[in-house]
């Protein structure tokens, strides 16, 4: 397992390499820089100043100088100052990344506990009504614009039956300990349900198509063969194989959940790291926008680095390589 | 003779497709002895193995559903026990082992874990004890460093390896019958040898009967007492090992025996039955070999031809054997019978 | 050993489909049975006639207001309301699809086009070229797409071009994973070695017989971005990165709904109705398309 981990982080370098060199090209080379954007519809900026502003920000210096400096200023954490939030861009991205975790981390579990029986129970009854229902789901849950089902719940749950907070993230004057927690729970409900969804039905589909592939397995109608109640044919020979591929997908889902927040916090004004990423991008705060799809790379990598290990735990075939 | 551990009585098994009924077995009938072993040869989708899933009751419903028959075994139609009843009969006294070695066994559970896991359930033993006797198990089945490798997975074992590991999971509750559905095909030919051996030492061993299902005559000649030989879901001979090869009476028979390599002495070349298999869905009527049968008559494609007894312990199922049969087509028929019989096996 | 074991009785044909008919009748026969996908295609081809013919179905033009009329709820006037600034919602829904199918489907073809060019050369030449161009697929299809798109649609100011290239650029990946699979399954089969033998060049070879035989699976691939580029469109012009004000996109539409959901709730309904529509009618026909087509294809 220890060669197999080791193969494993050398193959992340062309990913580290590759996300860095795309992110870089993208972001901070895409057509017009920050400084046209500053100065855009400007007609007192004069090209001697466009010149002395391109230089003072290093923009006149060959692409790849420009990649490595970036690269290592990245590196330890230097994004620079927020022009309008006047603070570090670093230290506004991880207070709003705590925020995040809020929502991300319940949406997770709640995605996992929903899809996962829902998709073997989906699989062990193909065709059924069920089946069906859950297929629809997942449809559903791949079609409908995430925004706009928020609207949809918030107008339900907010508007007409007046259960839960329509956004936000505190009510003022709270006191700390357990009715800080009860309170913040209510605000949690709905995002964290709109922000579960589409993941919850990407992940029932994955389930019920993994068990599906599994029960047809030679080794399930073996230990059918031997005698075992049905129960344990399923839990035990059925399901560990089948979690195998499903547990990678999760692993996954994480930054996948960070990158549908924008859509989520923005509908539901939630502080989070989404909500920061379009305030900054409608505001032309670049350094922060881009210190955030930093960090949505660093988790795309942590996360597949885990799904590998995850998968070599899981699987003896490559633990024991 | 003793009274038959195992009696199948006119099995059907249907699979209800899209496309629709495939009859893939179609009235099946036998007596299994024990001790002894029963080969069951025919071509791919004759409903070999389907009989022998329908036997353990593990044919996937749906499709599959047995429709009709029995199958009686110390006194009870397995087909009538509630699915708990048939748990304790499957693993624990008929056992099974398939074709595949490579994807028979759970690849995330030790090979030890597989097979105490059936002896924990049906002998009633502890863990300790039933991991004791999965090791004595591999030990049977001549795993070197039985102790050692119980606690291996199954990737870590070869094909043959793992196809002894099947074995020794099979016969660890000490099954009367152990039904082996194509358990060398998937082997090498020396691997298969060794395989036909040790089924053949622990067979005495254990005293148990073997179901042997396969394709390869080669393998029948060498461990079968008796044969069933299948077509289209149904058994057009039935007698005993060494009629089959010395006086065969069914047209396909003769076919198969024309169609086996020499693995020994002259090279000769194979001559494999000319056609297919009949689809068999919406099976006409009439016998299913006929379109391949050099030997079809006018009947043939008509009626259904009945289970001749051509002697007392030899069953053919072909109307060549009945008064129905044109003079020169019997001539024609004495000839070849002849002509099989007297070649050197 | 007899190795007579001929054929497992299995057809090589379906029941019900006679020999001698075309790939694409048999593709035809097998969709006409996928009835919610008959029904997402229909559906489809009824708001690309409502897109179409828009002026002609209502009497207000999609800039037009009603200033005696804002936030006024359905009425045989305003069939589905007026909004805050007084125009007509159903109007503006009209016009707001023929924006949204014209950049889903722009944006699905470009990316087709992309992906199978990059899917192609991947898998015919090989080597080199195929690991780079795979490792490029693999990191652009790791990366978290939304919050890129989000940023290089404001880079774009708000253009229907711009839109569709930004969403081109996140959407080849799949269609070129799938295409270098088919080539690479082709390449080495007797009709390509045959072209070759008989001296054609190497462009025509991947033109004239490998990309053909690869296009099922760019239709089914194509269908489903058509309606990820709704989704992603909408997303991004209810976000305000999108289509801009006063041209009407159901992005943009439920920009302001949502400040308006205490007093017209009516504002929020249809644009996102008309947008989870549509993309589930296309999931519904993509799926329907690959069973049809291409039925190794099924996750």
């Amino acid at each position: 397992m220890g060669r197999y981990l080791v193969r494993r982080l050398f193959q992340m370098i062309p990913l580290v390499l590759g996300l860095s060199v795309i992110i870089f090209l993208l972001l901070v080379l895409a057509p017009g820089d920050p400084v046209d954007f500053l100065i855009f519809g400007n007609p007192n900026v004069r090209p001697q100043d466009v010149a002395r502003l391109k230089h003072l920000y290093g923009l006149d210096q060959p692409i790849y100088v420009r990649y490595f400096k970036w690269l290592s200023r990245a590196a330890v954490g230097d994004f620079g100052y927020s022009m309008t939030y006047k603070e570090p861009v670093l230290q506004l991205v991880l207070a709003r990344v705590s925020n995040s975790l809020w929502l991300t981390v319940p949406a997770f579990f709640l995605a996992l506990i929903v899809a996962i029986p829902v998709g073997v129970y989906s699989a062990l009854h193909q065709y059924s009504p069920m089946d069906y229902f859950a297929t629809f789901f997942a449809f559903f849950g791949v079609s409908i614009p995430a925004f706009w089902f928020g609207i949809m719940m918030i107008y339900f749950f907010a508007v007409i039956l007046k259960w839960l907070p329509p956004g936000g993230f505190a009510t003022p004057g709270v006191p700390e300990g357990l009715p800080f927690y009860l309170d913040r729970i209510r605000y949690m409900i709905l995002p964290t349900v709109v922000l579960s969804l589409l993941q919850m039905a990407a992940l029932t589909r994955y389930t019920r198509s993994s068990m599906l592939e599994v029960i047809r397995q030679d080794y399930v109608r073996t230990a059918r063969s031997k005698g075992l109640p049905e129960r344990v044919v399923i839990n035990k020979h059925a399901l560990r194989n089948a979690l195998i591929p499903i547990v990678t997908i999760l692993a996954l889902s994480i930054p996948a959940l960070f990158a549908g927040a924008p859509l989520t916090e923005t509908v539901f004004a939630w502080p989070g790291i989404g909500r920061l990423l379009v305030e900054a991008v409608l505001g032309a705060d670049f350094a922060v926008a881009q210190a955030i799809i930093v960090f949505l790379a660093l988790l795309v990598i942590v996360f597949n680095l885990l799904a590998d290990i995850a998968y070599a735990l899981l699987d003896p075939r490559i633990r024991y390589d | 003779m003793a009274e038959p551990l195992l009696s199948l009585r006119n099995l059907k098994t249907y699979f209800y497709t899209d496309e629709g009924v495939v009859k893939a077995v179609d009235g099946l009938s036998y007596d299994l002895y024990r001790g002894q072993t029963l080969g069951i040869v025919g071509e791919s989708g004759c409903g070999k193995s389907v009989h022998a899933l329908s036997i353990m009751r593990l044919i996937p419903q749906p499709p599959g559903k047995i429709v009709s028959g029995e199958v009686w075994f110390e006194g009870r139609d397995l087909l009538k026990l509630t699915e708990e009843e048939m748990r304790r009969i499957r693993g624990n006294r008929i056992a099974m082992i398939f074709q595949e070695p490579m994807t028979s066994l759970n690849p995330v559970l030790t090979i030890g874990e597989q097979i105490a896991e059936a002896v924990m359930l049906h002998q009633g033993l502890g863990r300790k004890e039933a991991w004791d006797r999965a090791v004595e198990m591999l030990e049977k089945v001549k795993i070197p460093l039985a102790r050692e490798r119980v606690k291996d997975y199954p990737h870590q074992f070869s094909g043959g390896m793992r196809q002894r590991v099947m074995i020794a999971m099979a016969l660890s509750c000490n099954p009367s019958i152990l039904i082996a559905d194509e358990p060398t095909t998937a082997l090498d030919v020396t691997i298969q040898a060794q395989i036909l051996d040790l089924m053949r030492e622990l067979q005495q061993e254990f005293n148990a009967a073997i179901i042997l299902i396969t394709h390869n005559l080669g393998v029948i000649a060498e461990m079968a007492d008796e044969v069933v030989v299948m077509y289209a879901g149904k058994p057009v001979e039935h007698t005993d090992v060494r009629t089959i090869f010395k006086d065969p009476k069914h047209p396909y028979t003769w076919g198969l025996l024309h169609s086996i390599p020499r693995l020994y002495g002259r090279k000769e070349r194979l001559v494999p039955i000319e056609g297919q298999p009949p689809s068999l869905i919406d099976l006409p009527p009439g016998c299913p070999f006929t379109p391949r049968c050099p030997f079809a008559m006018e009947i043939c494609p008509r009626e259904d031809p009945p289970d001749v007894q051509v002697n007392e312990a030899h069953m053919a199922r072909c109307w060549l054997y009945t008064d129905r049969a044109t003079e020169e087509k019997k001539r024609e028929a004495v000839k070849v019978g002849l002509a099989v019989s007297t070649r050197e096996v | 050993m007899a190795r007579n074991a001929v054929a497992i009785p299995e057809r090589a044909v379906p029941a019900g489909v006679a020999v001698g008919q075309s790939y694409w009748q048999i593709a035809w026969r097998r969709f006409k049975h996928h009835r919610v996908a008959l029904l997402g295609g229909a559906v489809i081809l009824l708001f690309l006639l409502l897109a179409i013919f828009a002026p002609y179905l209502t009497p207000y033009s999609f800039e037009q207001i009603d200033l005696l009329n804002r936030k006024a709820p359905p009425s045989l006037k305003h069939l589905l309301g007026t909004d805050d600034l007084g125009h007509d919602v159903l109007t503006r829904l009209l016009y707001a699809g023929r924006i949204s199918l014209t950049v889903g489907f722009s944006a699905a073809l470009t990316s087709a086009f992309f992906g199978t060019l990059i899917g192609g050369l991947a898998g015919f030449y090989g080597r080199w070229l195929d690991n780079v161009l795979m490792r490029i697929t693999d990191i652009m299809l790791s990366i978290p797409d939304l919050p890129v798109i989000i940023i290089l649609a404001r880079y774009m100011g708000g253009s229907v071009v711009g839109i569709v290239f930004v969403l081109t650029l996140f959407a080849w990946m799949g269609t070129a994973r799938l295409v270098r699979g088919e080539i690479l399954k082709l390449r080495n089969q007797d009709f390509t070695e045959a072209a070759r033998a008989m001296g054609a060049s190497d462009v025509r070879i991947l033109v004239r017989h490998l990309i053909p035989n690869a296009l099922a699976p760019v239709i089914v691939a194509a269908t489903l971005t058509v309606g990820s580029a709704i989704l992603l469109e909408a997303a991004l012009s209810f976000l305000g990165v999108g289509i801009q004000p006063p041209t009407p996109s159901w992005g943009n539409m439920l920009q302001n709904a949502q400040d308006f959901i205490w007093t017209a709730p009516w504002l929020a309904v249809w644009p996102g109705a008309m947008i989870f529509l549509t993309v589930l009618c296309f999931n519904f026909l993509g799926d329907g398309l690959r069973d049809a087509l291409d039925p190794r294809l099924k996750v």
